[in-house]
């Protein structure tokens, strides 16, 4: 292909083989008026001690998704894990009204808030575990299927065949995880926290490492989750990303937010420079 | 130059191979061991042979294998059960000797009871006496994140001495004073009849109870890993911790629970030595059998499966039974020790593939690239197809461009 007649979308097709990439998201129900997840004054500190976190609040609409843009290093990692309750923190977290006890991921689990963390191979799946183990491990931590200390295996598996197919996974229930591709393991990813049906859903970096053709089908899937009523926050680099998905975005500079914006709002060059720290 | 490389298998192999690899394994350290016996001036298939006769050979020498594994076989649960989990507890050592203790001294106090009395009373104390022990590894790693392979190998040793001290250096609960040769020669107090443990005998088979014990809770354990929710958290503890955290498991409570039932088996093994074998506390017997410390050897030639376990203790039973046969004037100590370490270890070392294979590697297509006097670039040392392939990426490999 010659340079100066190429366009991006034109790179797009061929890079899937001519077929037309799926189409952008930009047209969602309106959010609901509920509050799925309220953040108020979110302060963290690593395990140094040095505050990561300062000060940050927020909410995010049932329905809506929210992004919050950042570049890599300015607290993403410890806002979203205190949220969850993987760490301990000050303030307070809501999710549906209700308050979160910190530091203690099974309450948020059982108040239904999901999370997709960043490092899906080591913090979101277990590569050397099935896809089947991995689709069940939350609901079995919250004691689903289950009687007593008994598992019912053969639900699951019922489950999971339909997850395969409604998530397009290219994969068997009974592969492990790490031999699935990037796209495909994060498909299993968030077809296990969406089967949870959370008020909430955290997604870090959702689409970092996929090709093309995953980080649409992704884009496409968490689209389809806010039109069921979920509030998503998506934590991430990617100005791009967020700004084709979010309704509204936050910038996160030094563990602070330092300019929200909605999508009418929305500005990249601005929301760069307030990425790159620049106050003006 | 042609070389080995061992790398992780990308893919799971199939079970029919799994299966086969340890017995590869064995056939190899069998012919290495024939080479041995061959330099030794003993004959492998006569050698092989009496081996055979006196492990699986004939009823009584599969009697004396099956005494041989049930200890085996409930360290080797306690191993498994821990190692699955993620959780390494070398102190399988220790807890047997506290639970022989334990169990020791509660049949000692209900000597007049009846066995239905007794023999749970030993079972249960067996078990509470390796949770002891447990215990203090387990707080440890709980609480402060404290090695527990240093901590229970250090425990292993505090149990060796305590009992030693209990029946040679103390005139205590355990050890018989009734007699002066008791009291020159030190020895534990036998345990009344009434706490001998009973033994089912089927078809000319003596099944001692410590293995009944041990087949059903290896039975349990395999239901408990394959079914159970606690055993799905153990493996999702044991491949990724911070995963575990993520989904919600509560993994110190995970950790501490699983050091508990890892040691109260441990703990049964020791109750099992007394009841069913010996009788009396022995210190010296039990630190020279070293059962804990083989139980790891067990759980890993199981690939920690428990199923396996049973076949795995099998099999270490039957040879260490086999070495006591072949042990005497012609066979030295030394001599059964090597051949029994040459088999276990090559099938511990098949085992590797199971979860890596072995690729041969042309190291000519990665010579470095030599600039020769013309200013272009050649590979020093390399067959024809990887010089093509360097004169390729030397060049513009795009051609000519618009």
């Amino acid at each position: 292909m010659r340079q100066e007649k190429v366009s991006e979308r034109d790179l797009a097709i061929a890079m899937l083989g001519g077929i037309e990439p799926v189409a952008s998201t930009q047209v969602r129900s309106a959010p609901g008026s509920e509050e799925a997840l309220v953040v108020k004054n979110l302060a963290v500190r690593d395990e140094h001690g040095v505050l990561r976190v300062k000060n940050v609040s927020f909410s995010v609409k049932a329905g809506s998704i929210v992004g919050v843009v950042g570049v890599a290093g300015n607290g993403q990692k410890h806002l979203t894990d205190a949220i969850y309750g993987m760490c301990s923190r000050s303030g307070e977290v809501y999710v549906g009204g209700i308050k979160l006890a910190p530091a203690n991921p099974l309450a948020s689990l059982k108040l239904g808030m999901a999370y997709v963390p960043e490092d899906r191979f080591s913090l979101g799946l277990v590569p050397n575990m099935t896809v089947l183990e991995n689709l069940a491990m939350k609901k079995i931590a919250l004691g689903m299927h289950c009687t007593g200390p008994y598992v019912n295996w053969a639900a699951y598996r019922r489950e999971g065949t339909r997850n395969l197919e409604t998530y397009k996974v290219e994969g068997r229930l009974n592969m492990r995880v790490g031999e699935l591709s990037g796209g495909n393991a994060q498909k299993v990813l968030l077809a296990r926290e969406f089967g949870l049906h959370p008020k909430v859903l955290i997604v870090a970096s959702p689409t970092r490492g996929l090709d093309i053709a995953a980080t649409r089908s992704v884009l496409q899937i968490l689209d389809d989750m806010a039109n069921t009523g979920t509030g998503i926050l998506v934590v991430s680099e990617d100005l791009d990303e967020v700004l084709e998905i979010a309704d509204e975005v936050h910038v996160l500079f030094r563990g602070e937010i330092v300019g929200s914006f909605t999508r009418a709002s929305a500005d990249p060059d601005r929301i760069g420079l307030l990425m790159g720290g620049s106050r003006s | 130059m042609i070389s080995l490389k061992l790398e992780r298998r990308p893919t799971s192999i199939k079970s029919v191979y799994v299966a086969g690899i340890p017995v590869v394994g064995a056939v190899i350290g069998l012919l290495i061991a024939a080479v041995i016996l061959a330099v030794t001036r003993h004959n492998p298939f006569s050698t092989y042979g009496i081996m055979l006769q006196f492990a699986f050979g004939s009823l009584r020498g599969v009697n004396s294998t099956l005494v041989q594994m049930t200890p085996l076989l409930l360290t080797g649960l306690a191993a498994l059960v821990a190692f699955r989990a993620g959780v390494y507890n070398i102190g399988a050592e220790g807890q047997l000797y506290i639970g022989a203790m334990s169990a020791s001294g509660v049949a000692l106090a209900l000597r007049g009871q009846t066995p239905i009395v007794i023999i749970p009373c030993m079972l249960i104390a067996g078990a509470l006496g390796g949770v002891a022990w447990a215990l203090i590894p387990a707080l440890s790693r709980v609480l402060y994140d404290a090695n527990e392979i240093l901590t229970t190998l250090m425990m292993n040793y505090i149990g060796g001495l305590l009992i030693t001290y209990l029946i040679f250096n103390s005139d205590s609960y355990w050890r018989d004073l009734s007699t002066s040769f008791a009291r020159s020669y030190p020895v534990g107090k036998t345990i009344p009849i009434n706490a001998n443990w009973p033994a089912l005998g089927i078809a000319g088979f003596t099944l001692p109870l410590g293995l009944l014990v041990g087949l059903g809770v290896s039975i349990l354990v395999m239901l408990w890993f394959r079914q159970g929710r606690g055993g799905f958290f153990a493996r999702v503890f044991a491949n990724s911790p911070l995963t575990a955290q993520y989904t919600g498991v509560r993994t110190k409570r995970l950790v501490f629970g699983i050091f508990l039932a890892s040691g109260a088996l441990a703990g049964i093994a020791g109750a099992s030595q007394i009841g069913d074998f010996a009788h009396l506390l022995d210190p010296s017997s039990l630190q020279a059998a070293g059962y804990g410390y083989a139980g790891i050897l067990v759980a890993v030639l199981a690939m920690l499966n428990p199923l396996g376990l049973i076949l795995s203790s099998l099999f270490l039973g039957g040879l260490t039974n086999a070495g006591f046969a072949l042990e005497g004037p012609k066979f030295p100590n030394g001599t059964v020790g090597t051949l029994e370490g040459i088999i276990l270890f090559c099938v511990v070392g098949m085992l590797t593939l199971v979860n890596y294979r072995i690729r041969i590697v042309n190291q000519a297509r990665f010579t470095p690239l030599k600039a020769s006097k013309d200013g272009s670039t050649t590979a020093g040392v390399q067959e024809k197809s990887t010089f093509s392939r360097v004169r390729f990426f030397s060049s513009n490999p795009f051609g000519k461009r618009d």
